[in-house]
């Protein structure tokens, strides 16, 4: 049988009438919350061209969230910044590919990351479902505001031009960018590869492949909180994020990703509420999303928007 | 960086850790896990200890059915998080294959009392082959293959070690002749000179002195010096330009395939090679890879 063409696919997610409130009063919270950012050189990590700075701060709850910096030693103050958000299994690496085209970099590391796990660490297999039937207590609450916390950290610095902060990731960084321009309509300019956290519902159904097979083992387990996992999923599903995200964005994706379903990149793409948004289907790509193509538009789309 | 060459104790250097594994009982344990169990599959947690003595973690799926069965074990890699099952995989591999995937020391649920730090593992205690963390994650690969010794569902004509972003597979197979098949990479101990990892890199920064003592001790984990005792069929994705010395040192059941810089149209490949290796027909792959 033909497969349907990905694009035409119809997602099963619905917006809850109270979504927008939910997430304006965690902003409120973790607006109430002092940075307290801590930033210490790290001479192991910085070479001829980059200084690279190892950062803690507080976000949601209390909890202490870590990140690497990367400023190029040869800079104009205030500079444009990029915020990279972390993929779901990996840790964040040194963003010093962007501080050497002349970004201040930012590359966070949720809670539940190594290096912030000290107050919360579900596991890997684990944080997709930690708390899943209780959207107040899921672990994604406050994982999405740590992301959104770097914006506040970027905001914070001398050297960083706040009406220049991009945002970018791929897999789960392409989910996270996405709800950090959402939640943060001062961010400028976004692109999100391959982005996972968007579809959950319909991912289980379209491929059996973890990380989303998580959800579809604990629903084999538990199945009776079938609509309580959907309820609470709403909350933190991408498609539902889209329509706040009003900036520039660019979304790649591979038409054969065999981890975050195409279906579910092309669902969150027409759900963007920016009229400057732009789609690339890779033929032939899986997860990476035609990564190989695309650096070189990546690379001119954020240099137009941060430093045009 | 110095050129790598065979250290003059190579040998001496791995039997000594061949050794030391052999004296240390595995004393496996496993604890069902229903949560990662179908309906033709059951997944355990697999607690056993490697050299050190260090207590190890796996993820073992065992398909249904009457075995021996055609089995992959995925060692440890250069990450923190070791899923249930090869992410992107299709869930229904574990129907027909036996799967054994591994932390290593450092790794979660092996990291007690030693967590790695990524970036930070490529450097630990790397001024000495004796002290350097890979002495340990190359012993947990060949303890990983000790355990599934022990098991009765693996069908031992049919035994792959695959990690296709690393070179460790090889270094397995070298050391461990039960080891059939392979899918690897030269990884990151070759060609250190040309492309030192980034994290050599940033130490060498910081300890410019310490240049030779750190070249001396990456030759140990060169895959090129296993590479003559390597007996299994090998599936090398590699790039022969600059590659070629490592290739030529493989037996001739090696094919060797450049990537094409596609997870699909590489995995897709990949997931035909070990299927038609192991005698199957087809390839069991996500849905949106069947043609």
């Amino acid at each position: 049988m033909t497969r349907p063409s990905p694009e035409n696919f119809e997602s099963s997610v619905t917006r809850p009438n109270d979504f927008d409130v939910f997430w304006d009063d965690l902003l409120t919270q973790l607006a109430r919350i002092p940075l307290n950012a801590e930033v210490e050189l790290v001479p192991l990590r910085c070479n001829a061209e980059i200084e690279t700075y190892d950062v803690h701060f507080d976000s949601l709850d209390g909890v202490r969230i870590a990140g690497w910096y990367c400023l190029p030693r040869e800079r104009t103050d205030p500079m444009p910044a990029i915020a990279h958000m972390p993929g779901y299994i990996g840790e964040p690496s040194i963003p010093r590919d962007s501080a050497r085209r002349g970004y201040a970099a930012f590359a966070v590391a949720p809670r539940g990351k190594l290096r912030s796990n000290q107050q919360f660490n579900p596991g890997y297999p684990g944080l997709l479902t930690h708390n899943i039937v209780d959207r107040n207590t899921y672990a994604y609450r406050g994982f999405y505001l740590d992301a959104v916390r770097v914006v506040d950290f970027l905001l914070s610095r001398e050297e960083v031009d706040g009406t220049r902060i991009g945002v970018t990731g791929g897999s789960q960084g392409g989910g996270l960018t996405i709800a950090t321009a959402a939640l943060r309509p001062e961010i400028p300019v976004a692109a999100a590869s391959a982005p996972f956290l968007c579809g959950f519902m319909d991912s289980i159904e379209l491929l059996d492949t973890y990380p989303y097979q998580e959800i579809a083992d604990y629903l084999r387990l538990y199945p009776e909180r079938e609509e309580a996992v959907r309820d609470t999923l709403a909350y933190f599903d991408g498609i539902n994020f889209a329509p706040r995200v009003k900036c520039p964005i660019n979304v790649f994706i591979g038409l054969q990703d065999n981890v975050c379903p195409p279906e579910t990149g092309f669902a969150v793409f027409r759900a963007l509420g920016s009229d400057d948004k732009q789609i690339y289907p890779y033929d032939g790509h899986g997860h990476e999303a035609g990564r190989v193509h695309h650096t070189a538009i990546l690379n001119d789309f954020f240099e137009t928007h941060l430093k045009g | 960086m110095a050129n790598s060459s065979r250290p003059d104790d190579f040998d001496t250097y791995w039997q000594q850790v061949c050794r030391e594994l052999n004296d240390i009982p595995i004393a496996a344990e496993e604890e069902p896990l229903p949560m990662r169990s179908t309906d033709f599959c059951d997944c355990y947690a697999v607690r056993f200890t490697g050299l050190g003595p260090y207590r190890l973690f796996g993820y073992l799926s065992i398909p249904h059915g009457e075995g021996p069965f055609p089995t992959l074990l995925v060692g440890p890699g250069y990450r923190s998080v070791v899923e249930p099952h090869i992410q992107g995989d299709s869930n229904e591999k574990r129907r027909r294959f036996l799967m054994f995937l591994t932390a290593g020391r450092g790794q979660r649920n092996a990291d007690k009392p030693f967590a790695a730090r990524f970036p930070g593992l490529m450097t630990e205690g790397i001024d000495s082959p004796d002290t350097y963390v890979f002495r340990g994650i190359v012993a947990d690969w060949l303890r990983a293959v000790d355990y599934l010794l022990t098991r009765p569902e693996v069908d031992r004509t049919r035994l792959a070690a695959i990690k296709p972003q690393d070179g460790m597979p090889l270094l397995t197979a070298a050391m461990r002749p039960e080891v059939t098949h392979v899918v690897a990479t030269p990884g990151s101990f070759h060609n250190v000179r040309q492309q030192p990892p980034e994290e050599v890199d940033d130490y060498l920064r910081l300890f410019p002195d310490k240049r030779e003592q750190v070249a001396r001790t990456l030759s140990y984990f060169d895959p090129l010096f296993f590479a003559p005792s390597v007996r299994a069929t090998t599936l090398l994705w590699a790039d022969p330009n600059t590659d070629s010395e490592l290739i030529e040192a493989l037996n001739d059941q090696t094919e060797v395939r450049a990537t094409e810089h596609s997870t699909f149209k590489d995995g897709l490949y990949q997931e035909q090679w070990i299927s038609r290796q192991f005698g199957f027909a087809d390839a069991i792959v996500p849905s949106n890879w069947r043609t």
